[in-house]
């Protein structure tokens, strides 16, 4: 009996130690495979952020182009390609923005064509960036960046041949960073009157530099549009963003009535690393891109339109009475001329003259403003505006803009034949110029048609005469007759008008000055009895 | 026939035996479990480390940068005690505009050294898209 029962007791422990054994050999395995798991799904998760990244980097790479005319209008703002995408749709809508408010500015005097060119600007706008909406909310558009870059990252610990793939459901876009500022920058002396308020611009400090953006995904109303642009933040990369982060500013969770196809600035991305066993490692990243690119609100291939009179008018009146025949004066050479006789009591009185020493400064500015007793701002003012349309940094030196030297009447080609035709405009390095309409259309930027008007109303700033005494060698009267001649005081009233019809922009035209001056010369004397 | 002298010699020490022999094969299996785990977090430490790096180097916006950017990251890199060595394998790979690869390497020297593999090395490659150089125009 004590044998039987010393032979069970023995190898008990043994027995005990290979089950532990196997128990904890299970464990540990086990243990093994779900740390593979769970590296695995690290791994997927890294290749899924990578394809996201290159899906964000690269969806600068889809664009369209411009298809119908009114979309052509934004030729000047395309890309090398000609092309738009999410690098330059913002100047876009810029500038059909910037055009809107050129002709809110025109108030309630603003034609019909004005209002209808601002419309057609904003269709074109609106063109453009509802098929660039369609192409980035197309998740297949996509797919291939997001594979380019996510199986260049292993994911081995899923599985020996695992690679981590597109997975289509959950690919979605969001309009994230609502409010803030776009990569449009903006200055108030580049908006008409009273117009620039209604952006709502943003304030950001870039470099060091306060600077002014046009916010993003939010609405800016003109003539009963709205514009929406897309914000871009300043100094950021394109990078990943959480998940809250991303499905709380999508449309479904937080609507967008305003703009009804609205540009996206994220995307979701999801991937998968497929096995050969019975699970799959999943993961969803969201980027946000950043062009890192910022541009200045401008029309570049704007242009405004100068047109003097091709001769100023030369009128007399002897003794008060009229002369019948006008007769006129170059800007550039001045005119002595001679006319009579009229009228002078017992005798006839002839006129001499010198007509056109107002002009001293023989350049476009110094014709246009030549009356030194005028105040010119309301003619000067929307000008430097117009300008800084066409190239925001204009420092507002008209007179330096604007030197450009009077052409005679006999040197001037262009089509006009009432008036010579300066433009300013930018030229093919980017630099502001004024130049007759010939030469301008030879240097202009490509697209460029200096031909179109402006389409505003025009306003007439009425100049105050200015006196200018008659003296020997500029007006001076010499009686003649039997009986006493007697000089009486002779002078000169030089006066105009400057008339300045502002543009949309659509075609290009910002604005049209034009001149029309003369003088009228009034010289007296009479012959009395001797 | 057994007496109860030879059954309480028979029991004594065998226990004893079987107690030691256990333990051997249960510490065995223990240090090798802890081992694996080890392993398998180092390798994932590593990659974790390999992307940092890549990520790093994408942010910059040339190759240079990108590489000191990479280096940067890589030996400011706080190991814990079983990691012996890590560095950067080779130099990066650069494609302008496109994308980066960082190569690293680390050595492992396990909790228990088994006769053999007194040192491991791991090898981890990470690839980022380049997103420190502006959109084209």
């Amino acid at each position: 009996m004590i044998f039987a029962k010393t032979r069970r007791r023995r190898g008990a422990a043994l027995g005990l130690v290979a089950v532990c054994g196997l128990v904890l050999a299970l464990i540990i395995f086990g243990a093994f495979f779900l740390l593979l798991f769970l590296g695995g799904a690290k791994e997927t998760s890294n290749a899924v952020d990578a394809g996201a990244l290159n899906v964000g980097k690269r969806s600068f790479e889809i664009k369209v182009e411009a298809q119908t005319p009114d979309e052509h209008q934004f030729g000047d703002l395309a890309d090398s390609q000609d092309r738009f995408g999410l690098t330059n749709i913002n100047r876009v809508w810029g500038k059909a923005l910037l055009a809107a408010a050129n002709v809110t500015a025109m108030g309630s005097g603003a034609p019909s064509e004005a209002r209808d060119h601002a419309d057609k600007l904003f269709n074109g706008a609106q063109g453009i960036s509802d098929r660039l909406a369609d192409k980035l909310t197309s998740p297949g558009n996509l797919h291939d960046y997001f594979t380019e870059l996510s199986q260049q990252n292993t994911v081995r610990m899923a599985g020996q041949t695992a690679k981590a793939e597109v997975k289509a459901a959950d690919w979605n876009t969001s309009l994230v960073n609502r409010g803030i500022e776009t990569n449009i920058e903006v200055i108030p002396e580049q908006f008409p009157a009273n117009t620039f308020d209604s952006i709502g611009a943003v304030d950001k400090t870039v470099q060091g530099k306060p600077l002014k953006f046009i916010p993003g995904y939010k609405p800016i109303t003109f003539l009963d549009h709205h514009f929406c642009l897309v914000p871009f933040k300043a100094e950021e990369k394109t990078h990943l963003i959480s998940l809250d982060q991303f499905e709380k500013d999508r449309l479904s969770a937080k609507p967008f009535p305003d703009w009804s196809k609205p540009v996206t600035n994220s995307f979701s991305c999801r991937g998968q690393a497929a096995t050969t066993g019975p699970y799959v490692e999943e993961s969803i990243s969201c980027v946000l891109t950043n062009p890192q690119r910022s541009f200045k609100l401008e029309m570049p291939r704007a242009f405004i339109k100068i047109k003097l009179k091709e001769k100023s008018t030369a009128k007399w009146s002897f003794n008060g009475i009229p002369w019948p025949a006008d007769s006129s004066y170059d800007y550039v050479i001045p005119e002595n001329s001679t006319r009579g006789p009229g009228e002078a009591g017992l005798g006839t009185i002839m006129g001499t003259c010198t007509f056109g020493l107002e002009y001293i400064n023989k350049t476009v500015y110094g014709a246009l403003f030549a009356l030194p007793t005028e105040n010119y701002d309301d003619v000067k003012n929307p000008l430097i505006q117009r300008v800084k349309e066409i190239d925001p940094d204009f420092d507002g030196d008209l007179q330096s803009l604007l030197s450009f030297p009077l052409l005679p009447a006999a040197a001037d080609h262009d089509s006009d034949s009432d008036n010579t035709v300066y433009i300013v405009f930018k030229d093919n390095s980017g630099k502001l110029k004024c130049l007759p309409e010939p030469e301008a259309q030879a240097m202009a930027l490509g697209g460029s048609d200096f031909s179109k008007t402006a389409d505003g109303p025009e306003s007439d700033h009425d100049e105050s005469p200015m006196f200018v005494p008659g003296v020997p060698g500029v007006c001076w009267g010499t009686p003649v007759g039997f009986g006493t001649p007697k000089d009486l005081p002779d002078f000169m009233l030089i006066e105009g008008d400057l008339y300045w019809k502002p543009g949309s922009g659509y075609d290009g035209c910002l604005g049209e000055v034009r001149l029309e001056r003369g003088t009228h010369a009034y010289v007296n004397g009479i012959v009395t009895f001797p | 026939m057994c007496t109860k002298r030879e059954a309480r010699r028979a029991k004594s020490g065998q226990g004893l035996i079987e107690v030691l022999v256990g333990g051997i094969v249960l510490i065995t299996v223990g240090w090798f479990g802890l081992d694996l785990a080890a392993i398998v977090m180092a390798n994932s430490t590593n990659d974790g480390l390999a992307k940092s790096a890549a990520r790093a180097a994408a942010n910059q916006v040339d190759k240079k940068a990108a590489g000191e950017a990479a280096n940067q990251c890589i030996t400011h890199f706080a190991s814990a005690g079983i990691i012996t060595k890590v560095k950067m394998d080779g130099d990066i790979s650069y494609e302008p505009n496109k994308a980066v690869a960082v190569r690293t390497v680390m050595e492992v020297r396990p909790p228990v050294g088994f006769p053999g593999f007194e040192t491991i090395t791991f090898h981890a490659q990470a690839v980022e898209p380049i997103v420190g150089v502006p959109a084209d125009l």
